[in-house]
């Protein structure tokens, strides 16, 4: 079959990834005609820098969406993970054990939400929303409330604190261990058939258990992924401030949940895409940005933000219902 | 004068023609069935007279006005009541509210009279079934009989002159059933019309006044009840010759003990839905399991491979027992149940042909970690070719095929796993007539290369064409033993599989 050139140019613009991706650049083009800041340097790597940690959380929410479920306790986790490798540190341990011992706290949430999701039959969104406020409330228990500093203990240990704080020439380190984590992670969602499995799943899951995957394990799995993306979100975020603010995170299911749906993933699961998310996440950051440099005042922020991912909803209910529409004759 | 008159009613979903030319008129206090194989167009016809469908062309005349831009609310109020064939009351909230649910939503006042709603709903159930049913309880208390007569109740509660049944019985056991035909006896007493489809022909033969036969979205035939003959109902329902679309069967099977595949014995379910079935599969042959919708074939498929509870009876496949192995041993082993509803349990339909085709093919198409999309695409157009799946493509998405291509692709994703014998629940039920022979050539490829295969079927040209033995299994749930082994017609099928020969003997 033969596809003409005008087909493949129609073909991409069918891709919620393209669309976005040509949104991102008009933005980026307005902003940096309009304003004076935004491309100084410095603007733009709080830019990068914000998105790094969001990012690697929006990966995560990416995977447990597809999977057909949802977690709205990555915010939490996040900030768990951090505590607990925080006080690990403090108390003399190898800082890069003590991450993966924040890691596997965040981990062990999703793993508590996988089985109860799956063998009491419970849903995503009730189990996580509990979540949310335990990990956060375990932070406060651990913490009791107040911040913790490493700032000596990395000096003692500057392979590790390169990760979040070293830069590459000029670029700073955390952007690019996001974008590392992204890369790998868009190829093996998108060309693995271990995460195949996940897409069947979310999008059929009796078609799926018929087809001989194992559905709970599927969603278990994609439960844990996100919840340790979460965790490795915290320990970036660690190192970059030196510390840990107990109310580190919060919002981030928001954010990461916004940004995945603009970028085409389906709350009814089985559809989605790293680079669509990560896209969703650089327009949300774009336009929050846009509204900082413009002066718009802050109390319209959140407003605006979130009136925009309502439409990007809107976008993809209207997409469903045509879609339902055309199997049901 | 008429109480329902169609004139020239036509409907279509997108090229598919499902009514034309449709002409039917129902007189106050008769009560009308419908007859037709499935697809014929028969539910289509009640939900275009109930508003939920719009026709195409044509006109409708109720009450001797004609009725424009009909809706459900419209035919409501112009008192047409329509029990739908799966019941659907809101099962946490009480009967009364239930069957009252219109008016409370009309109603102007600010606030509901729970007492009054519960009064008026006695009123309206106490003529048909006494006391038997507590206004003020769930409806998820009542047993499925007693939730049809609250749907009955339901549709009636409105002033209504009309009453639309489409298959109440399918659910019913013979008392239930006695008792629903109770109440239309009393309601058409009333003066209302009552339309009626069901596949039950001693059912229509005592029940109705008269009888339409719609066949391709056409009416056929219209007879008064009392002078109709079986024979031409059938001849009717069924109408076209068994063309030459289907292979030709299997010349030599050897049905020696050895090529026995799978042995069911003296099968009962736990519900008493059909008792002690008996059946033989030999290696090479399509066995059809021949009854109605609702004769419980389904369930005994089901209960074979353990998807069901068993009362009795055992189930041997290649010599084993295997009565006590879950679903998922027993797939393994190689004995796969292809269930009817396509789009809830076979299909991802927002996925290509290739994702789907791929699902149960993932270790082929691995490489490494990696899906490796060279292989799955030459698979997917290996399998487009094999089974002539009519596409654009192995990147189309499968909700965009047509029915028979998307079972297609069902069958082409199903064997994968390489079965020894598959069980095909109407496998063809909604598709064209091109795509019937390609499914059919197919499956008898498969029969042909020593795989066993079962199909439950309701469509006569099927199991006349394609299978090479039958068995029937009638509307009660019973076998007829010794029947249908070779030599099979049509209107030897119909008069078994409908119940009639019981019907014959009584009179």
């Amino acid at each position: 079959m033969k596809k003409s050139g005008k087909n493949l140019v129609k073909k991409l613009f069918e891709k919620r990834e393209t669309m976005l991706a040509l949104i991102v650049i008009v933005l980026f083009v307005i902003l940096a005609l309009s304003t004076r800041n935004f491309l100084k340097w410095s603007n733009l790597k709080v830019i990068i820098s914000s998105l790094s940690v969001d990012g690697i959380i929006v990966i995560g929410m990416t995977i447990v969406l597809i999977s057909g479920g949802i977690d709205l306790s990555v915010g939490s986790t996040m900030c768990l993970s951090m505590t607990v490798a925080a006080m690990l540190i403090k108390t003399g341990a190898n800082p890069w054990l003590g991450s993966v011992a924040g890691i596997a706290a965040a981990g062990a949430f999703g793993v508590v939400l996988g089985i109860l999701v799956t063998k009491l039959h419970l849903t995503h969104f009730i189990v996580s929303l509990c979540f949310m406020g335990i990990a956060r409330g375990l932070v406060y228990i651990l913490t009791s409330g107040s911040p913790i500093s490493l700032v000596q203990e990395l000096k003692d240990y500057p392979s590790f604190a390169f990760l979040g704080q070293g830069t590459l020439g000029q670029f700073p380190m955390a952007p690019v261990c996001f974008i590392v984590i992204a890369v790998v992670s868009a190829i093996y969602v998108k060309k693995s058939a271990g995460m195949r499995k996940v897409f069947y799943t979310g999008s059929n899951e009796n078609a799926a258990k018929y087809s001989g995957i194992k559905v709970d394990k599927v969603k278990i799995l994609a439960c844990i992924a996100c919840a340790a993306m979460a965790g490795i979100a915290g320990i970036i975020y660690m190192i970059r401030y030196s510390g840990v603010a107990v109310s580190a995170g919060e919002g981030g299911e928001m954010v990461a949940l916004s940004a995945a749906v603009i970028g085409g993933a389906s709350m009814n699961g089985g559809k989605g895409s790293i680079a669509g998310s990560v896209l969703g996440l650089v327009f949300i950051v774009l336009i929050q940005d846009a509204m900082t440099l413009m002066m718009v005042p802050s109390y319209w922020q959140d407003f605006v933000k979130y009136a925009i991912v309502l439409l990007a909803v809107c976008l993809d209910g209207i997409s469903l219902n045509r879609a339902y529409a055309a199997t049901n004759k | 004068m008429a109480l329902l008159e169609l004139k020239n009613i036509s409907k279509s979903f997108g090229k598919n023609e499902v009514l034309s030319g449709v002409n039917f008129s129902l007189e106050a206090g008769e009560v009308h069935a419908l007859l037709g194989e499935n697809g014929a167009g028969k539910s289509t016809m009640l939900n275009i007279i109930g508003g939920l469908f719009h026709s195409d062309g044509g006109e409708i005349f109720f009450d001797g006005e004609k009725v424009e831009n009909n809706t459900i609310s419209k035919a409501k109020k112009l008192g047409i009541g329509f029990v739908h064939q799966e019941i659907e009351l809101c099962q946490d909230v009480t009967v009364a509210e239930n069957i009252m649910m219109a008016s409370i939503c009309d109603s102007k006042s600010w606030n509901v009279n729970y007492g009054k709603i519960a009064e008026e709903a006695k009123k309206i159930l106490e003529p048909m079934v006494g006391d038997s049913i507590d206004p003020l309880a769930p409806v998820s208390s009542l047993s499925i009989s007693q939730q049809q007569v609250v749907e009955i109740a339901k549709a009636i509660s409105y002033k209504c002159k009309l009453l639309l049944l489409d298959e109440p019985t399918a659910a019913l056991s013979e008392n239930e059933t006695e008792s629903l035909f109770q109440i239309m006896r009393k309601l058409t007493k009333e003066g209302i019309g009552i339309i009626f489809i069901s596949h039950r022909m001693s059912e229509i033969f005592e029940q109705s006044d008269r009888v339409t036969v719609l066949r391709d979205g056409k009416i056929i035939s219209t007879y008064r009840s009392k002078e109709a003959k079986m024979e031409q109902l059938l001849k009717d329902m069924a109408g076209r010759e068994i063309s030459d679309i289907y292979p030709p069967k299997a010349e030599n099977i050897d049905y020696g003990e050895e090529n026995i595949l799978l042995e069911i014995r003296n099968l009962t379910d736990k519900k008493n839905r059909f008792r002690n079935v008996d059946i033989t599969l030999y290696k090479g042959e399509i066995l059809g399991i021949a009854g109605l919708v609702g004769a419980g074939r389904t369930e005994i498929m089901q209960t074979a491979v353990n998807q069901r509870k068993r009362r009795s009876g055992e189930v041997f496949f290649l010599g084993e027992n295997i009565s006590k192995m879950s679903t998922s041993q027993i797939y393994k082993k190689g004995l796969i149940l292809l269930s009817e509803d396509r789009k809830k349990s076979g299909l991802f339909m927002d996925y290509s042909i290739e994702m789907n085709i791929s699902s149960t093919h993932l270790e082929e198409v691995k490489q490494g970690i990696f899906i490796n999309e060279k292989k799955e695409k030459a698979l997917a157009e290996s399998k487009i070719e094999e089974l002539a799946i009519r596409c654009r493509g192995p990147k189309q998405i499968v909700s965009t095929l047509s029915g028979g291509n998307q079972q297609k692709v069902l069958l082409a994703k199903l064997l994968a796993k390489r079965p020894k014998a598959i069980i095909l629940d109407e496998p063809t039920r909604g598709v064209d007539a091109g795509a019937k022979a390609d499914i059919g050539k197919y499956i008898r490829e498969l029969a042909d290369s020593g795989i066993g295969v079962i199909i439950i079927s309701s469509e006569m040209n099927e199991l006349l064409g394609l299978c090479d033995r039958l068995t029937y299994i009638d509307i009660d749930g019973d076998q007829v033993k010794g029947k249908g082994e070779n030599a099979f017609d049509s209107d030897e099928i119909i008069y078994y599989i409908s119940g009639a020969y019981k019907y014959e003997e009584v009179k």
